[in-house]
């Protein structure tokens, strides 16, 4: 071990770029997993914040901007015995007021419905929303706009419903980043702008005790391209949305990986080079071929996760500093330890599959390279 | 072969480049336990080749090696007999720079089943005969020319080697020190019982040789 290190010390800088060269993909694995999962926590939370037992929805939606829950089923379903009430949502994006290029999402509440409560505790400003002509503003979508407490925003370019501008009447900061870029208007407006008067995409249901399964049943023979989700299956549907994420995530691991490998490969290969009569001499007294292998996986072994330890450091310093970039929380990462688990093996893999070449190819040096000395 | 051949080396031939060059030429040769026997030759006589046969780093082309009664037929045997059988003491003392002088020492043992003690024992005992107790935990990188190479001559010895190869082993040191280095190996190969072999370009250090051979074009003529 004393001999392994000693052999990586005597080369800093090398041992240094072949460190940074592990610890640079393992620290992008790291930020890029930790702020998937922090996108995946904040569906979630949307949903458990919602307070919703089942949420309703198309069952054959790709995705939610495309369900489309009629107002007969929202009727019938409020009939539904053990159904203690509802909130109806949808949702359309629209143009940046205050600049040419950009949307922001619109999310259409109803004042009188359960799900609005939440916004309560999340008020920075103002009131929540009671008539059709007001809005609530996120406090990204604030600031970016630069609208405040009074002001009247054109939302539609033209009239909808017989409104014009609508009024600024609060502003919200969400414990969700994704609402936070947006605007909340009355649910109808939005009915009305989309030409589907009569539709919502997301029902939220709040049941009796106990009722859940049963009402969930009850929604999904009666309308069978419904489907009533419990908030944790909701959360798995879409989050499996984000898989995509995952994808990017294997093509940049496997990126890093090669990265990272081919970096190790080429430092120990320098190594190996310059120390060929060492390792003549070493084979000379006795060593085996696989001693000498060891002593070079070794080295790989141990650069690699010194580069993991540090990866994983700086990994989590620069996900918190990317997140510094984005205000108002909008970008959140959760950090867990199957995220550090599979940084740090990362490196390792890299030191060892990096190493494995240039251990085999030291072994292939023979005991007679001790006498040479041009 | 006699009882007491610790090297037996049998219509030894050596070649490279396809047979075009002919280092070591059907050479024959007995070394008996704790002789001494000094070659000397110009450059590209083969003498290294033949050290590198004798210390099982290298096969012949033809014929047949033998050290302490064990035939050289495979890497296997090879390495062993180098692990157990024979120490060397190189010209540029090929020691490990990053180590010190008790870990360069041990380091013949590190694949030997030796406990840690015991290696901080042989490893201070030879060192201390070597007059290097004070310099035992210094990296070798700082010690001088004739330290080192006895560094390099503790760890030759410290597996007890039946036959100990040197290669010009003064051939970096100035006359004294060449002289001082040559005088701790008789003396210590003889606490050993090792015989030596000894290649060199210096006549001078051939001195006290029981037997003194000349090598010329891959042949062995003994002189003396």
């Amino acid at each position: 071990m004393a001999y392994i290190w000693r052999n990586l010390m005597q080369r800093k800088v090398r041992s240094s770029l072949c460190l940074l060269g592990v610890a640079v993909p393992v620290a992008m694995i790291v930020a890029l997993i930790s702020i998937s999962e922090g996108m995946r926590r904040s569906l979630n939370n949307y949903m458990e914040t919602s307070g919703a037992s089942l949420v309703v929805f198309s069952k054959d939606a790709a995705d939610l901007a495309f369900s489309r829950v009629k107002q007969e089923q929202v009727d019938a379903i409020v009939d539904i015995d053990g159904v203690e009430s509802i909130s109806r949502s949808n949702f359309m994006p629209v143009m940046n007021p205050r600049a040419s290029i950009g949307t922001i999402p619109l999310f259409g509440r109803f004042p009188e419905e359960r799900i609005m409560q939440k916004y309560e505790s999340a008020l920075t400003g103002g009131r929540l929303l009671r008539a059709k002509n007001e809005v609530l503003l996120g406090s990204f979508a604030a600031k970016q706009c630069g609208y405040k407490l009074g002001d009247s925003i054109e939302l539609f370019g033209a009239p909808v419903a017989g409104i014009e501008k609508f009024e600024v009447v609060g502003t919200f900061q969400s414990a969700i980043p994704w609402e936070n870029l947006g605007m909340i208007v009355h649910g109808d407006v939005i009915r009305i702008a989309i030409g589907k008067e009569s539709s919502y995409s997301l029902i939220f249901l709040y049941t009796d005790a106990g009722a859940t399964d049963r009402v969930k049943n009850a929604v999904e023979s009666r309308f069978p391209k419904l489907i009533a989700m419990r908030s944790g299956e909701f959360t798995d549907r879409f989050a499996a949305q984000m898989d995509f994420m995952d994808d990017f995530i294997m093509i940049v691991t496997i990126i890093a990986l090669v990265v990272g490998v081919l970096g190790v490969v080429n430092t120990m290969m320098m190594s190996v080079g310059e120390r060929r009569r060492e390792i003549g001499t070493l084979r000379a007294v006795g060593w085996s071929k696989a001693r000498v292998l060891g002593i070079v996986v070794g080295e790989g072994l141990l650069i690699s996760m010194l580069g993991g330890g540090m990866g994983l450091l700086i990994g989590v310093a620069g996900t918190e500093a990317l997140l510094g970039w984005f205000p108002d929380g909008l970008l959140i990462a959760t950090y867990l330890p199957s995220t550090f688990t599979k940084g740090f093996s990362v490196g390792v893999v890299t030191g060892l599959i990096g190493a494995f070449y240039p251990g085999w190819r030291a072994c292939q040096v023979q005991p007679v390279e001790a006498m040479r000395y041009e | 072969m006699s009882d007491a051949a610790v090297a037996r080396l049998s219509g030894v031939s050596k070649t490279f480049e396809h047979g075009r060059i002919v280092a070591v030429d059907s050479l024959d040769l007995e070394v008996v336990a704790g002789e001494f026997i000094a070659v000397t030759g110009p450059s590209g006589s083969g003498k290294s080749t033949l050290l590198n046969l004798m210390g099982a780093m290298d096969r012949p082309t033809k014929g047949e090696v033998s050290i302490d009664g064990e035939l050289l037929a495979n890497a296997a045997i090879m390495e062993r007999v180098r692990s157990r059988k024979i120490g060397f003491v190189f010209q540029m003392h090929n020691l490990i720079p990053v180590l010190t002088a008790k870990q360069n020492v041990v380091v013949p043992l590190w694949p030997h089943r030796v406990s840690k003690a015991e290696r901080r024992e042989r490893a201070t005992d030879l060192l201390t005969r070597v007059g290097l107790a004070d310099r035992i935990d210094t990296n070798v990188k700082v010690l001088s020319g004739g330290e080192r190479q006895r560094v390099a001559l503790a760890r030759a010895l410290v597996t007890n080697p039946r036959l100990l190869l040197a290669d010009e082993p003064t051939g970096n040191l100035d006359t004294t020190t060449g002289f001082e280095v040559m005088e701790l190996m008789h003396a210590m190969r003889r606490q050993v019982g090792s015989a030596l072999v000894l290649v060199t370009h210096d006549e001078s250090i051939c001195q006290g040789a029981d037997r003194r051979f000349q090598m010329r074009d891959g042949r062995l003529e003994q002189t003396a």
